[in-house]
């Protein structure tokens, strides 16, 4: 790691210091339905979507009418994006003349694109129609980090209302969201990244001569625009194939550092504003604290692991880096970036859920590539999805007052609410969920011969690479660690379904707990209150975190990774 | 035929999640009954206030 990655990574710790109060306040502003400067924008905006679709801007939701609200929608879009990739040959803007998706990839695609996952079992500059890319994945990118804000809203009003039976309206946040959030600083974003060199047309590929003799096929489209939200939303499914990696999506250092800090920004922003809304800043900073801890020492660790270099490389090789030499592990990385920026943004792509990529994962030393798979195994916390960071990392604030409570004969509560037998159910259902199919599906792909053909590499790198591939999904990742082929019926419907429940069943269970603890009085604070707005709870938070939810994947990681890292230290 | 299967995976799909929801709804409702002596609760129902 040198001087200038050590500054490159300060730069972004004070953009985001500068930036998650503003957007954090913002947005606390647009949930409590407060106007805006630009309400002369929005408000027309919004009445239109309003009276089209016959929505009551002004009604609220029971915690099972959010839900059901938000599963029709999501049914919907799923419907719609499946039917769009199936007849895309038929649709405009396709100068590829690329032909319809198979089903069960294009079952795949909508699933991971509806769920925020953005797993991806195909290229998209030779799969996918512009058309395509823009009406459906670039629209499917916006609607499913809305959905995600939205729910972690319903979440933070269940917490902070005393006696209510509704979260809100799904359909004022889901509009909300979009108009006033993810589309403003998505354009912006997109201007940002088009003006530092990603590409942005809508016309056919561009065959140029090389100095060679040959020909090459330069691909085009809509880089910038589905780039800004790809990672605004923690999306991460990229245009192209290489997705960061590619030139054409993320040219420099600058763009590289950009697209970091955006997919931090509105994740790391929510904590705020849930301390805002809760009246509180304290709360919020206590679970920002939390967060910004396991993200920062997940950076670090990958930043260093990568930037030391291949150990099974002969000490003779110097691999350090300079002001001159790019150095440390450089395999399936961009030497624009250099090896400790790149392992910085698939650390950070990795915590929050996005699974983009400027570098090859699979590539990675066993341990920076075991620190990719530790962020998402803690449960896309660290901050997480838009959103889904968020109320994820609220539930284990839940259970981390309830387990101090049981330590210390405390009364289980969190800002006021009592939290009682049920919540807790529904609290373990929560944590217990995405293991079981991360594992669950990852446990049967080992042992089936046609799953096992899609392995690569034998041993302990690809078991590492299908518990990557189920982890990712079922937290909604999206990530790849490369050397499985995924595109299999098999895989397709697996991997979609691992994708489907890591998203929805959690995010039932999410509102179930808000609309329960919502009906709740809050009770005042006294000597038995167990203080959550303070370091220790954060500590304790990161504990909980790691200890509950991390270590239930402790045996597949010493399988996986810690196997291979001491495999290739002995030099076997 | 094939986009069949998936459009009934998908309805399959969404209907599981949909019976979770019921299932959670019972979940929380048998919280609003009368609080069991000896459970987490204090012994007064959070939804009416009453014991």
């Amino acid at each position: 790691m040198s001087g200038a990655d050590v500054l490159q990574l300060l730069l972004l710790i004070v953009a985001l210091a500068i930036t998650v109060p503003l957007l954090g306040n913002y947005m606390a502003r647009v949930y409590s339905g407060q106007k805006s400067r630009m309400e002369w924008l929005f408000r027309p905006v919004e009445s239109f979507i309003y009276r089209i679709s016959r929505i009551d801007s002004a009604g609220e939701q029971s915690w099972r009418s959010y839900a059901v609200s938000l599963l029709s929608f999501s049914t919907l879009a799923m419907f719609l994006l499946y039917a769009i990739e199936r007849v895309q040959n038929h649709l405009l803007l396709n100068p590829t003349h690329a032909g319809a998706v198979s089903a069960p990839l294009a079952w795949n695609t909508a699933m991971s694109f509806l769920t925020n996952t953005n797993w991806q079992n195909y290229a998209g500059e030779s799969s996918m129609s512009i058309f395509t890319q823009m009406v459906g994945l670039t629209v499917e990118n916006f609607i499913s980090a809305a959905v995600g804000i939205s729910v972690a809203i319903a979440l933070i009003r269940g917490l902070v209302r005393r006696r209510s039976s509704t979260l809100g309206s799904f359909w004022v946040d889901l509009t909300r969201s979009i108009v006033r959030l993810l589309l403003p600083l998505s354009f912006c974003a997109a201007i940002i990244l088009i003006a530092s060199g990603v590409i942005e047309n809508i016309h056919g590929p561009t065959i140029v001569h090389t100095l060679a003799g040959g020909q090459q096929r330069l691909p085009s489209g809509s880089w910038g625009s589905q780039e800004a939200i790809k990672q605004l939303g923690t999306n991460g499914g990229g245009p192209s194939q290489a997705n960061s990696a590619n030139p054409f999506e993320n040219p420099n250092g600058f763009s590289n550092i950009f697209e970091i800090w955006l997919m931090l920004a509105i994740a790391f922003s929510l904590p705020w504003t849930f301390g805002k809304m809760c009246g509180d800043r304290r709360q919020g900073g206590a679970v920002l604290a939390a967060m910004f801890v396991l993200w920062l020492g997940a950076g670090i660790s990958a930043m260093a692991i990568e930037g030391a270099g291949n150990s099974t490389l002969s000490k003779k090789i110097e691999q350090a880096s300079t002001s001159q030499v790019v150095g440390g592990n450089l395999s399936g990385k961009e030497v624009r970036f250099g090896s400790a920026m790149s392992a910085l943004f698939d650390a950070s792509a990795t915590s929050t859920s996005t699974g983009a990529s400027d570098s090859t994962n699979d590539s990675y030393t066993p341990l920076g590539g075991g620190v990719l798979l530790v962020n998402m195994m803690l449960g896309e916390v660290s901050p997480g999805g838009v959103g889904s960071g968020l109320y994820g990392m609220l539930l284990l604030a839940l259970l981390s007052v309830f387990i101090a409570g049981l330590m210390v004969g405390r009364t289980p509560e969190y800002l006021g609410k009592k939290i009682q037998a049920a919540e807790m159910k529904l609290v373990a259902i929560y944590i217990l969920i995405v293991p079981m199919f991360a594992l669950g599906f990852a446990g049967v792909s080992i042992v089936l011969p046609h799953a096992k053909n899609s392995l690569r590499n034998s041993g302990a790198h690809g078991l590492t690479e299908v518990i990557y591939a189920f982890v990712s999904s079922a937290n909604n990742n999206g990530s790849a660690f490369s050397g499985l082929h995924a595109n299999t019926t098999y895989f397709n419907v697996t991997l979609g379904l691992a994708m489907g429940f890591g998203r929805f069943a959690l995010i039932v269970l999410v509102l179930a707990i808000a609309g329960s603890l919502g009906r709740k009085q809050r009770i005042p604070v006294s000597a038995g209150t167990f203080p959550t707005g303070t370091p220790l709870f954060s500590l304790l938070l990161v504990g909980v975190t790691i200890v509950i939810v991390g270590l239930t994947y402790f045996p597949v990681l010493a399988l996986g990774p810690l196997v291979e890292h001491f495999t290739a230290v002995s030099g076997r | 035929m094939q986009d069949l299967i998936y459009v009934g995976l998908t309805v399959g799909f969404f209907a599981l999640i949909g019976a979770m929801l019921m299932g959670c709804e019972h979940l929380i409702g048998k919280q609003d009954g009368p609080c069991v002596p000896g459970g987490l609760g204090d012994g007064v129902n959070e939804s009416t206030g009453t014991p």
